[in-house]
């Protein structure tokens, strides 16, 4: 029987895992923060509704981008799960835990978002309103959609201090990619109070980003050191 | 009788009771009380057959704890296939249980809005049903969201079924086969909504994938003789 990829080494695993972690970036953040970042204008119910009717096949593209983007952070989380486990067993199934609940709470934000194709596209059933009211419907949904997405952020905040923690507990990466992520789960972490979060977004957009481009471009470059993850996963009496 | 063959009529039968549950809450009750584009007939036929509806909610719940079980079940069948396989299945199936949850809420607010207690009398009974039929919609989005992960956990399960020696080989392909239908069902429903009937109607033959497998699965048990033989 031929063995699997992952098998075959923790290198392979390590790289697949940081293109999913590219592609998940690159989907939910065109799905869940850009596109909808272009087209909702702060304050403004009129102003937000005409520009997803202006641009109807953008703001359907993001819904399924932010759909992608889900899919593929569960293979993510999975793979984090596979990859840490040599480090600690519990602590890393905690870890997907987490990610998991998070990654519900991010598709739950994404349904949100579809609400205002739903109100346009009705009509007949929607004429008792007026299109002030409409608007300021599509509206709510729009901020309803952006509250879950910060209960997302948290959880996955607590996933990614989980990780950082196990990095840094790793003698297969650098222990300072560890402290790093672990700094971008605290950023994520104060969107637990939105107010909080978004008074910090500035300074939590800088800390943040260098963890997460790091990890993934390090997982992308160099993988894992395959001598010392074995090792590991010995002590552990742990293959994959 | 052989632990493998146990587990493979654990599991059979665990799905048939997802395949009787499901369609009940996605199929029977929404085709019977919700009336496309008419928000006063849907509030009327709801408000009728209140105890139906709180049924399907609850049968929404039910079905969603039985996938979880029939993920577990079918773990515990093809983990010794490839571990890693079989966990990302079920992964897929936690995060399709958790979106399932959480949609059902999407229900139970539309039945609140058409109810009209006390605190809503503030909008007419037009606006009310409006916002009812708006959460229904949701609803289904929900379903459509969901869809993909109905597709994307019968990849690692084909994939396994394939590999495992034990169960047959075309079944494996035929779930495969299934979860791009599943996907390709909830990219129409995104893009080409109109479409989505048929649609439904042409991918048939592929999830029936799903009901030959259980059929197998409870009929046919595993064909252990393929199994290396173990020790103990």
């Amino acid at each position: 029987m031929t063995e699997p990829i992952i098998q075959r080494s923790p290198r392979s695993l390590a790289r697949i895992a940081g293109v999913f972690d590219f592609l998940e970036g690159l989907a939910s953040g065109f799905g869940q923060i850009i596109i909808p970042g272009m087209l909702v204008v702060a304050g403004n119910a009129a102003a937000t509704a005409a520009n997803i009717l202006a641009h109807g096949s953008l703001f359907r593209f993001s819904i399924l981008a932010a759909l992608i983007g889900i899919a593929c952070h569960v293979v993510w989380i999975f793979l984090f799960y596979k990859l840490f486990k040599p480090v600690n067993r519990s602590i890393s199934l905690l870890a997907a835990f987490f990610g998991l609940v998070a990654v519900a709470i991010q598709a739950f934000s994404s349904l949100l978002q579809a609400a205002p194709l739903i109100i346009m596209e009705a009509g007949q059933s929607f004429s008792a309103f007026n299109i002030e009211q409409l608007q300021a419907l599509t509206f709510m949904f729009l901020r309803f959609s952006a509250r879950a997405f910060n209960i997302y952020l948290a959880f996955f905040g607590i996933w990614c201090v989980l990780i950082g923690y196990l990095i840094f507990r790793s003698t297969f990466m650098p222990r300072i990619l560890g402290v790093l992520e672990a700094l971008a789960g605290l950023c994520w972490l104060t969107f637990l109070w939105p107010p909080l979060g978004h008074y910090l977004s500035s300074y939590n957009q800088i800390v943040a980003a260098p963890g997460e481009l790091s990890l993934m471009l390090w997982l992308l470059v160099f993988g894992v050191n395959v001598e010392r993850w074995k090792e590991q996963a010995a002590q552990h009496s742990l293959g994959l | 009788m052989h632990p493998t063959v146990k587990a493979a009529r654990t599991a059979g039968f665990v799905y048939l009771a997802m395949i009787l549950v499901a369609p009940f809450s996605m199929l029977y009750v929404p085709g019977k009380l919700i009336v496309r584009d008419n928000a006063a007939a849907t509030a009327e036929n709801i408000l009728t057959h209140e105890t139906l509806f709180r049924s399907s909610i609850f049968g929404d719940l039910i079905g969603h704890v039985i996938f979880i079980c029939l993920a577990i079940a079918l773990y515990r069948l093809l983990r010794d296939v490839n571990r890693t396989w079989a966990w990302l299945m079920v992964s897929f199936v936690l995060v399709s249980a958790a979106v399932g949850f959480l949609n059902t809420l999407n229900n139970v607010a539309a039945l609140i809005l058409f109810r009209g207690d006390e605190f809503l009398k503030v909008f007419d009974q037009v606006q009310r049903e409006a916002l009812g039929m708006l959460f229904i919609r949701l609803h289904s989005q929900g379903q459509f969201i969901d869809e993909i992960f109905w597709g994307l956990w019968l990849f690692p399960f084909g994939l396994l079924v394939f590999r495992s020696g034990f169960l047959p080989r075309f079944l494996g392909i035929w779930l495969i086969i299934a979860c791009l239908a599943w996907i390709a069902l909830s990219i129409t429903a995104q893009f080409f909504p109109t479409h989505y009937s048929a649609a439904f109607a042409w991918l048939q033959p592929a999830f029936f994938a799903e009901m030959a497998i259980m059929l197998w699965l409870l009929i046919r048990g595993a064909n252990v003789k393929a199994l290396p033989a173990q020790a103990g």
